[in-house]
C-alpha cells in the first residue's frame, strides 16, 4: 500500500486546506517534509493515525481538541483530514474522517475512473490494509520511543512482536471463550439440584484458575531469574576488566573455584543419587543379612547334613525295603545282610523334591551372603565420595567468602564494592527467585494431576440432568475452542526470536556496520547491543534509538512477509508506508548517514519529517537521490518580527523561509520546495 | 537457499497450516475471531461481542448433537 495524497482541513495548526502529495516512485521513494519542532510534524503523523483508526499517540497533546483555534474563532464547525492510497494491486481509495454538523464520520471510496464507490463497513476495510495494532510500527514517532532493553524493553518487545505475528484478536478471542467456559461451568453448578457434582465442578474451576495464576507466576519467576543472570553476567564483567590488576586477579580466582565449586556440588548430587539406588538395590541384603546366616547354619547342622546332596532316592529304598524286592528282582527279606545293607543306604537318602527346594534355598541365602559383602563395599565407597564431596564444598565456600572478603576489602574502590554489593544482591535474588520457580512448578504439576483426576470422575458419573448436560457439552466444546486458540498461537511465537534477531542484525549491519550486534533474551525478549567482543553496550540514548530504529526495521519486514499469511485465525500483516516523525534526533553522527540511507532501501514508501538538525549535512548527502518530492512546513505568525531572527533551511542552495511574521492569521503551511516546485 | 531460508520457509508453511480450520473446533476458533475483529476494529458494537461468542458456540454445539443423532 502506498500514499498518493493527504488533505488536512481545520486540523490542529493546519488551518483552512492544506495537502501533501506523495512521491510514489519506486526509485525516488522519499517524501521529505522539513519541519521546525513546534511547527506541525506530531500533528501531521497523527492526521493519519486519526484519519484511519481515530487514534493519537500519546505525546500528542490535547487529543481531543482536533479543530484548528482560528477556525473555531471564526464559527467554523468542521474539521477533516482525507487520505488517497493505493494498494498493492494498483486500485486507489480514499478515507475520509470528519466532524461537522452531521457529527462525526468516517467513511472510504474505491476511486474507479474518477468516480467514488463506498466501501462497506471501512474501519474492518481499512483495518485489512493495515491492521490498527499493527499501525503504530509504520507511523512512527521517532522521538518519543520506548527502550527496548532494560526493566520495560522486555513488554515492548514481546508486545510488538506479538502484534505484527497478528496475536491481538486472537488473543482477545482467547481471553472472551475463557470467560464463556467459565459461565457454563458456573451454569452446571447452578443446575445441579444434588451438589454432588457442583461440588467436583467448583473444584474443577479452582483448579484451573489456580494453574493459570501458577503459570503466570513461573513465567514472571522466569523473567526474573533471565534478568538477574544477566545482570550477574554484566558484573563479572566489569569485575573481570577492572583496572586494578588485583582485583583482576582475586575475580579471576574467584570464578575458577566456583567453576570447582558448582563441579563439586555435581558430584555431591550424584553421589547423593547413587545413594538412594544403593538402598533401593540391596535394602533386601541388608535387612537379611543376619537372617541368612542363621537359615544357612540351620541347613547345614541340621538332619540334612551329609544327606544334601543325597547319593540315594528316599522313595526308591523305602520301595524295596517295602516290597522285600530288589529292582534287579532278588528277594531281600528284613534280616538278611542284603536288607541291613539297603537299610543303611536310607541313613545318606533324601527325598528329591525336598532336596530341590533346600538346594533352592541355600543357593539364595548364600547370594544374599555373597551381595552383603558387594554392598558393603559399595556403601563404604559411597559414604566416602559424599564425605569428600562435602568437607571440598565447605572448603571451596570458605575459600570463596574470603576472595569475597579480599574484593569488598580492596581500599579506595569503591565502586568494586559497590558491584560486589550488587552481586550479593543479584545471587540472593537469584536463588531466591529459582527456588520459587521450582515451588510453582510443583504446584502447577500436582493441580494438574487433580485436574484430570476430577475430570475424570466427573466424566464417569452419570447422574446428570438434561440442563446439566447441556452445559457439560458446551463446557467441553468452549474448552477444545480454547485448546484451538492456544496451540495456534503458542506454535506461531516459536523460534520468532531467531527470525527477529536475524533480522535486527540485519539491519544493524547496514546502520553500523561491524561496531554492534544485538542479542535478544529469549525469555525475557529483551534486545541488548552488544560490542565486537561481546560486552554489552552501556546504552545511551542514540544507542537506545539505534536499536528502536532496527527493530522497527524488522517488524515491519516480519509485517511485509505475513502479508499473505490466510489469517484465519492470526491477522495477517501489511505492507505500507514507513512514516517517520524525527528518526534521528539523538543518534551518533557517525550513524545518522548510514541509517538515512538504509531505511528507504528496507521499505516501498518513506515519508520523512526531519527539522534542519536532523536533516543537514549527512542525512542530505545520503538519501538525496532518494528523494522523490519534498514539502516544507512554514510557521506563519500574526506577530511582528521585530528583533527575532529570521528562521530559514537551505535546500539544494536555496534558502526557504520556516517562519513568517506579520501573517494574517497564526497556522502551519505546508509548501513544496527544492527541484520539484 | 540457505539454511535460513528453509527455516523461514517452513515457518511461514507452518503459520498457513496452522490457520486452515480442520475441525469443527478451529473452524469455531475463526468464527471467533471474526467476532472479535468486527468489534475490534470498530464496525460492530462491542457490547454484543459476548452474546455473539455464546450463541455461535450453542449453535455449534447443537449442530453437533444432531449429526450425532
Amino acid at each position: 500500500m502506498k500514499f498518493r495524497k493527504i488533505e488536512l482541513k481545520n486540523f490542529r495548526q493546519f488551518y483552512g486546506e492544506q495537502s501533501i502529495t506523495f512521491s510514489t516512485s519506486k526509485q525516488k521513494n522519499i517524501t521529505l517534509i522539513h519541519a521546525e519542532n513546534g511547527t506541525g510534524k506530531t500533528a501531521f503523523l497523527n492526521a493519519i493515525l486519526w484519519c484511519f483508526y481515530e487514534i493519537c499517540t500519546s505525546n500528542f497533546k490535547d487529543p481531543k481538541v482536533l479543530l484548528n483555534k482560528i477556525a473555531k474563532k471564526e464559527n467554523a464547525k468542521s474539521y477533516s483530514v482525507s487520505i488517497e492510497f493505493e494498494d498493492d494491486k494498483g486500485g486507489v481509495y480514499l478515507a475520509q474522517r470528519g466532524f461537522g454538523q452531521g457529527g462525526h464520520k468516517f467513511r472510504v471510496f474505491e476511486v474507479i475512473n474518477d468516480s467514488y464507490k463506498e466501501v462497506d463497513k471501512p474501519n474492518s476495510f481499512i483495518n485489512s490494509v493495515i491492521p490498527k495494532d499493527m499501525a503504530k510500527y509504520f507511523f512512527f514517532q521517532g522521538e518519543g520511543i520506548g527502550k527496548m532493553s532494560g526493566s520495560k524493553g522486555d513488554s515492548v518487545v514481546k508486545t510488538a512482536v506479538r502484534e505484527i505475528l497478528g496475536f491481538t484478536i486472537a488473543e482477545l478471542a482467547l481471553k472472551d471463550i475463557q470467560q464463556v467456559k467459565r459461565e457454563y461451568q458456573r451454569s452446571f453448578s447452578n443446575a445441579d439440584k444434588s451438589g454432588q457434582l457442583s461440588k467436583l465442578q467448583n473444584e474443577i474451576i479452582s483448579l484451573e484458575n489456580n494453574i493459570e495464576r501458577n503459570k503466570e507466576q513461573l513465567d514472571k519467576f522466569a523473567k526474573a531469574i533471565a534478568m538477574y543472570n544477566e545482570k550477574l553476567q554484566t558484573i563479572e564483567d566489569k569485575l573481570a576488566n577492572s583496572d586494578s590488576a588485583v582485583i583482576k586477579q582475586i575475580h579471576s580466582q574467584r570464578k575458577s573455584t566456583e567453576s570447582q565449586l558448582f563441579r563439586e556440588k555435581q558430584l555431591l548430587a550424584g553421589a547423593q543419587k547413587e545413594k538412594r539406588s544403593l538402598v533401593a538395590e540391596f535394602a533386601t541384603t541388608v535387612f537379611g543379612f543376619e537372617l541368612s546366616g542363621l537359615a544357612l547354619d540351620f541347613i547345614d547342622e541340621a538332619e540334612y547334613k551329609g544327606t544334601v546332596p543325597a547319593p540315594y532316592n528316599e522313595q526308591l529304598v523305602t520301595d524295596i525295603l517295602k516290597a522285600s524286592t530288589c529292582i534287579c528282582g532278588s528277594d531281600v527279606k528284613p534280616g538278611t545282610e542284603a536288607f541291613n545293607r539297603i537299610q543303611d543306604m536310607l541313613k545318606q537318602a533324601a527325598d528329591p523334591m525336598l532336596e530341590n527346594r533346600i538346594r533352592k534355598a541355600r543357593s539364595q541365602l548364600t547370594s544374599i551372603k555373597n551381595d552383603s559383602v558387594k554392598a558393603k563395599s559399595r556403601f563404604t565407597n559411597n559414604m566416602k565420595m559424599l564425605a569428600d564431596s562435602e568437607s571440598s564444598i565447605s572448603k571451596l565456600k570458605n575459600d570463596l567468602d574470603e576472595l569475597t572478603i579480599k574484593i569488598k576489602g580492596a581500599d579506595s574502590l569503591d565502586d568494586i564494592q559497590g558491584l560486589e554489593n550488587e552481586r550479593n544482591r543479584a545471587r540472593n535474588n537469584l536463588i531466591q527467585d529459582e527456588r520459587a520457580s521450582e515451588r510453582s512448578k510443583i504446584l502447577i504439576e500436582n493441580d494438574q494431576k487433580n485436574l484430570s483426576l476430577r475430570k475424570g470422575e466427573l466424566n464417569r458419573l452419570d447422574t446428570f440432568s438434561l440442563e446439566m448436560k447441556k452445559y457439560k457439552d458446551l463446557v467441553e466444546f468452549s474448552e477444545k475452542v480454547e485448546q484451538v486458540l492456544k496451540s495456534t498461537l503458542a506454535d506461531s511465537e516459536k523460534d520468532v526470536e531467531l527470525r527477529i534477531i536475524e533480522k535486527v542484525n540485519k539491519y544493524l549491519e547496514q546502520f553500523v556496520r561491524q561496531d554492534y550486534k544485538a542479542k535478544l533474551n529469549p525469555t525475557t525478549f529483551d534486545i541488548r547491543l552488544v560490542d565486537k567482543n561481546d560486552y554489552i553496550v552501556p546504552e545511551s540514548d542514540g544507542q537506545a534509538l539505534l536499536l528502536s530504529l532496527t527493530f522497527i526495521a524488522s517488524l515491519i519486514e516480519l509485517s511485509r512477509e505475513r502479508k499473505n499469511a490466510q489469517g484465519q485465525i492470526l491477522t495477517p500483516g501489511a505492507i505500507a508506508p514507513f512514516v517517520v516523525d524525527a528518526p534521528f534526533g539523538d543518534l551518533d553522527n557517525k550513524y545518522k548517514g548510514h541509517v538515512a540511507k538504509a531505511i528507504p532501501n528496507s521499505v516501498e514508501q518513506v515519508i520523512f519529517l526531519l527539522s534542519s538538525s536532523h536533516w543537514e549535512g549527512t542525512v542530505e548527502q545520503n538519501i538525496r537521490e532518494k528523494v522523490g518530492v519534498e514539502y516544507n512546513m512554514v510557521l506563519e505568525e500574526t506577530s511582528e518580527a521585530k528583533s527575532k531572527n529570521s528562521d530559514s533551511i537551505t535546500i539544494l542552495n536555496k534558502e526557504y523561509e520556516t517562519v513568517r511574521y506579520g501573517k494574517t492569521v497564526d497556522r502551519t503551511v505546508l509548501e513544496k520546495v527544492g527541484s520539484y516546485v | 537457499m540457505t539454511l535460513l531460508d528453509d527455516i523461514k520457509q517452513q515457518l511461514l508453511d507452518a503459520e498457513k497450516a496452522v490457520s486452515i480450520p480442520q475441525d469443527r473446533y478451529h473452524e469455531m476458533a475463526r468464527k471467533l475471531v471474526n467476532i472479535e475483529r468486527q468489534s475490534f476494529y470498530g464496525d460492530e458494537n462491542d457490547r454484543n461481542r459476548l452474546r455473539k461468542i455464546r450463541e455461535a458456540i450453542d449453535t455449534a454445539v447443537k449442530q453437533g448433537d444432531l449429526n450425532e443423532v
